[in-house]
């Protein structure tokens, strides 16, 4: 029998991290939902939601009450055991993601040493990658299992899309390995101490063929011919209601916090402090003072704010752009994307071999 | 103990969704239950160390050969395939013929000696990338430059037999 | 031991790597300029380049590039062989295709990765680069095979051949996985090693598997079934590069692998090969006098064939290495000169492949006819031919090794084989075929026949340099 120890150890290694993780992911999908509508509604001379609650402040509540008592109708021709399997699979790809990203170094909390990540694989990036493509899953069935053909051809449009932007995106991720010199993930960002990765020379390039990437993976506008309501009702989706719509939903949010948090970790010293014109350049006081005190904000605040930012990015994006054609979204992977994640990959392995990066 | 249950967990599951994939008459159910196989055989690679092959059985065979099944399966047609008769009358005789071998091979394993470092666990988590790298692109260059053109083969084979007939 | 790849590892894999890159050059000459002259003349070039090449190459009896490929005089002359073989096989299929409509061009690609795959196979001293050489071979001649995409024999003869290759690509999988349990080595050498002294059971099985696999790739019986359909639907030009380069390399690897092991008389493995012999030749041979589809008839002969050829792997002593050269040699120049011919009397619509086609051929095309008969009988093994030196090698090795059993099979075979050769040759020259009018050969296909038929002959009426030169280069092999 495992003595009391044991279970502790598991309590405090397994249980409470994931626990904390878990209720920070819903609270956030819940709440970001509510912030994307109002920054839609601005950028759009709207209000947004306002019944409920000041400034409609309890929508997200209303909305998830309303996912939990809806009716939750199978339709009667579908396949009822991938029809519910597939917005599960879904979810449970995005959190397992989830569950490998750090945020933030070691802490000392309390008096104990705390991480800040449930686990920290030695090979984190290829993981993201390996669930990443696994995700199409959910996507692909729910449309076939509803036995809708809007449904159908948006569930192929998707794992089209998924799968032709997971190459670009995967060099792009491979570079950044390369770069870093390692798989896992707070090893790269405590490679970035210093030079974050966005300002090395070909950093740029890779982080507008992730970001790009990103957001085709995610299936955002520009590229959310998936669910293009004026072409395919509402594409995979169509058929789901209640709570299984609000997985596809809660995964599909989850997947654009994995790229985000992705995006600054990668490219953005994930919770390096920022700094303006570092020692290099020293010599400034007010400047030097300045950094200081951005230094002294805690790291994890430092990557929300990253990751924030971003997401502020994605609906920004959403509220701006209109949506691709198909051909032309295709075109763009393979023809531009790809080729240029190819070259960007061998420019990046020569610099680093010339000891340039 | 611990190790001994999640590996007899592992174990029963894959050959279990291994039976329901060959038996199922629906093919999406079986590509489901091949996934769910995949899923556990990574989890058998995690059981080793050998993290890294576990992502890589994840990223090669459930996204992108199991993706590429399902697309084929989705585009036929799932209920004629439900209909067609999918045993004979060999069922049998094939059937005994697979427990045999089976037999045969359990038999076998059980009575063979296997060296050294066939079935160990790798020494620690996650180790092993770097090497596995560095025999890739040394030792075993050859071959994996040779494999790249497999997949070269594969690619214009493809494009050729699917490619639209010339006018002439 | 440093097993990164020195400069004269690179120099020993020239061969290979200017072979890739004559795939490369010709898959962009494709992209730049579609044209079948075109892209025959750069596949020529990336062969002859690939053969020249082999001068140039360190051929060293412990050429090891990373314990995965050893270049040494054997591989060196299967390689050249391989790539002589191909090279013949793209004159014909120019004039082949070249009465044909549609995308010609991919044709040649597949060639020259198929000529790849063989020539790692001819090298290999490893299951990986074993494994990888069967594969890429087989993926390209999947395409070559379902080339003529109109035709459904064609289609079905992909398809047949898709499956089957695939199902023993499994056999051969699973046996190196068994093979691996037991030895915990990939390496040929430290197989044979463990094979010869006290193999357990999981070896002996991975090796009955890896039988079975490479059995299918040689097609000899009982896993020969797809032969004759894959012959009969394959392109003619197809049909003779499955026949000669893909079942030389397989036989180049047999030798090579099977060869260090030591294969007593009355082992298991001795009665294996045995068993697969005798009744190679024999259903070969018989089922062959029931077919009247002449590319039936060469699948069934080609059987017969690699049954006879499996003699020199039994056989003991230094002789077995040179007669299996000098066997394959003639195989190749006979077997590619048999299909020429099938291949420049082929029509837009269909192979030559009927008894009919032939009937009096010989008052039609007399030097086509001249050629065709020197060919088949050299399949027989009639004297002053290639194949009767060829096969008087192997009964000189057999009874070397004192394995009468074989031998006195071979000699009864070679009599029933002469029969199903003789039909064929006398319907060429029987006065009732049609009277054709014939349009004119192709430079190429001419070139190449021509080319072919005095390799035959030269082969045939003074084998002497030749066989000074196999014996000198298989010395150093072992």
């Amino acid at each position: 029998m495992p003595d009391m120890d044991q279970i502790l150890k598991i309590v405090y290694t397994l249980v409470i991290p994931i626990a904390v993780l878990l209720s920070f992911i819903l609270a956030n999908a819940m709440y970001l939902q509510y912030v994307e509508r109002k920054i839609w509604a601005r950028m759009q001379a709207r209000l947004g939601p306002m019944q409920a609650g000041p400034q409609g402040i309890f929508q997200p509540i209303a909305d998830t009450l309303k996912f939990l008592l809806k009716e939750d109708i199978i339709p009667a021709k579908a396949d009822k055991m991938v029809f519910v399997v597939a917005p599960i699979l879904a979810l449970m790809m995005a959190f397992g993601a989830f569950v490998a990203l750090p945020f933030g170094p070691d802490t000392v909390l309390f008096g104990n040493k705390v991480h800040l990540w449930v686990t920290n694989l030695n090979i984190g990036v290829i993981y993201i990658l390996a669930l990443a493509s696994v995700g199409t899953y959910g996507v692909i069935l729910g449309g076939w299992a509803s036995n809708n053909k809007y449904s159908l051809m948006g569930g192929f449009r998707s794992a089209a899309q998924m799968i032709s932007y997971e190459i670009p995106m995967a060099f792009a991720i491979v570079t950044v390995v390369l770069m870093a010199g390692s798989l896992n993930l707070s090893d790269i960002v405590n490679a970035q101490a210093g030079k974050w990765y966005l300002f090395t020379p070909v950093g740029p390039v890779l982080f507008f063929l992730y970001v790009i990437a990103g957001f085709a993976e995610t299936n955002r506008t520009p590229f959310d011919l998936p669910e293009a309501e004026s072409e395919l009702v509402a594409g995979f989706m169509t058929e789901y209601s209640g709570i299984r719509f609000g997985f596809f939903f809660m995964a599909e949010f989850m997947n654009m916090l994995i790229v985000s948090l992705l995006v600054s970790i990668m490219f953005l010293g994930g919770w390096l402090p920022l700094q303006i014109l570092p020692q290099t350049l020293g010599g400034i006081t007010s400047i030097h003072w300045f950094n200081k005190v951005l230094a002294g904000i805690p790291p994890t605040l430092w990557l929300l704010a990253k990751m924030y930012f971003f997401f502020f990015v994605f609906s920004w994006v959403r509220a701006t752009l209109p949506r691709y054609r198909y051909d032309q979204l295709m075109d763009l992977s393979w023809k531009f994307l790809l080729p240029l994640s190819l070259a960007t990959l061998m420019i990046a392995a020569f610099l680093k071999q010339a000891g340039w990066l | 103990m611990i190790h001994q249950i999640i590996f007899l967990y592992f174990a029963t599951v894959i050959l279990v969704s291994a039976l329901l994939m060959i038996t199922r008459r629906n093919p999406i159910h079986s590509v489901l239950f091949m996934l769910l196989l995949f899923f556990h055989i990574a989890g058998l690679f995690v059981l080793l160390n050998a993290e890294f092959l576990a992502a890589v059985q994840l990223i090669v065979y459930a996204g992108a050969i199991l993706i590429l099944y399902l697309f084929v399966v989705m585009l036929l047609n799932v209920d004629q395939e439900r209909q067609s008769v999918r045993a004979n009358r060999f069922w049998p005789w094939v059937a005994a013929f697979g427990v045999l071998i089976a037999g045969e091979i359990l038999l076998l394993i059980s009575r063979s000696t296997f060296p050294g470092d066939a079935g160990k666990t790798m020494a620690t988590p996650g180790a092993g990338v770097m090497e596995l790298g560095q025999a890739l692109y040394t030792q075993y260059l050859v071959p994996f430059e040779i494999a790249s053109v497999i997949l070269l083969v594969g690619l214009i084979g493809a494009v050729m037999l699917a490619k639209k007939a010339v006018k002439e | 031991m440093n097993t990164a790849i020195s400069i004269s590892g690179l120099k020993a894999l020239l061969p290979f790597l200017i072979m890739t890159a004559a795939a490369m050059v010709v898959m962009l000459g494709i992209a730049f300029r579609r044209d079948h002259r075109f892209t025959v003349l750069l596949t020529l070039a990336g062969l002859a380049l690939g053969g020249g090449s082999l001068v140039f190459t360190p051929f060293a009896p412990d050429r090891y590039v990373t314990t995965l490929v050893l270049v040494d005089a054997f591989a060196g002359y299967y390689l050249a062989l391989l790539f002589a073989a191909a090279f013949a096989v793209v004159c014909l299929s120019y004039s082949y295709l070249e009465i044909q409509g549609g995308h010609r061009e991919e044709y040649y690609l597949l060639v020259l990765l198929a000529v790849l795959g063989a020539a790692v196979l001819a090298a290999a001293t490893h299951f990986a680069s074993f494994f990888l050489g069967i594969e890429i071979l087989s993926v390209s001649l999947y395409g070559l095979t379902a080339y003529q995409r109109h035709r459904d024999q064609s289609v079905e003869a992909g398809v047949k051949y898709l499956i089957l290759a695939a199902v023993s690509s499994a056999f051969i999988l699973f046996g190196m996985a068994l093979v691996y349990a037991e030895v915990g080595s990939m390496e040929f050498a430290r197989i044979a090693i463990r094979a010869g002294a006290a193999g357990g059971a999981l070896l002996g099985t991975g090796l009955v598997l890896i039988i079975v696999g490479l059995g299918f790739k040689l097609a000899v019986v009982p896993f020969h079934l797809w032969t004759p359909d894959v012959y009969e639907g394959a392109p003619a030009p197809v049909t003779a590069f499955i026949a000669t380069v893909s079942k030389g390399a397989v036989f180049a690897l047999v030798l090579r692998f099977f060869g260090n092991m030591d294969i007593r008389v009355g082992g298991a493995l001795f009665l294996i090969f045995t068993i697969i012999a005798v009744a190679s030749m024999f259903f070969g041979n018989l089922l062959a006098l029931m077919q009247q589809n002449v590319k039936r008839v060469l699948a069934y002969s080609s059987i017969s064939h690699i049954g006879y050829l499996l003699v020199t792997l039994l056989a003991a002593g230094p002789l077995r290495l040179n007669a299996s050269a000098f066997y394959l040699a003639a195989y190749f120049v006979t077997t590619l000169g048999v299909f020429g011919v099938v291949t420049v009397l082929s029509t837009r619509d269909r192979d030559a492949d009927k008894l009919d086609d032939y009937r009096g051929l010989a008052w039609r095309r007399p030097w086509l006819a001249g050629v065709f008969t020197a060919m088949l009988l050299s399949l027989a093994g009639i004297p002053l031919t290639a194949g009767f030196i060829a096969k008087f090698y192997l009964v000189a090795a057999g009874i070397g090794s004192a394995l009468w059993l074989l031998v006195i099979v071979l000699i009864v075979n070679s009599a029933i084989g002469l029969f199903y050769y003789l039909r064929i040759i006398g319907a060429v020259y029987s006065m009732d075929g049609p009277p054709g009018p014939s349009m004119p050969i192709s430079l190429s296909g001419s070139a190449a026949l021509g080319g072919l038929t005095l390799a035959l002959l030269w082969l045939g009426i003074y084998p002497g340099p030749f066989l000074a030169l196999i014996g000198s280069l298989m010395q150093t092999a072992h």
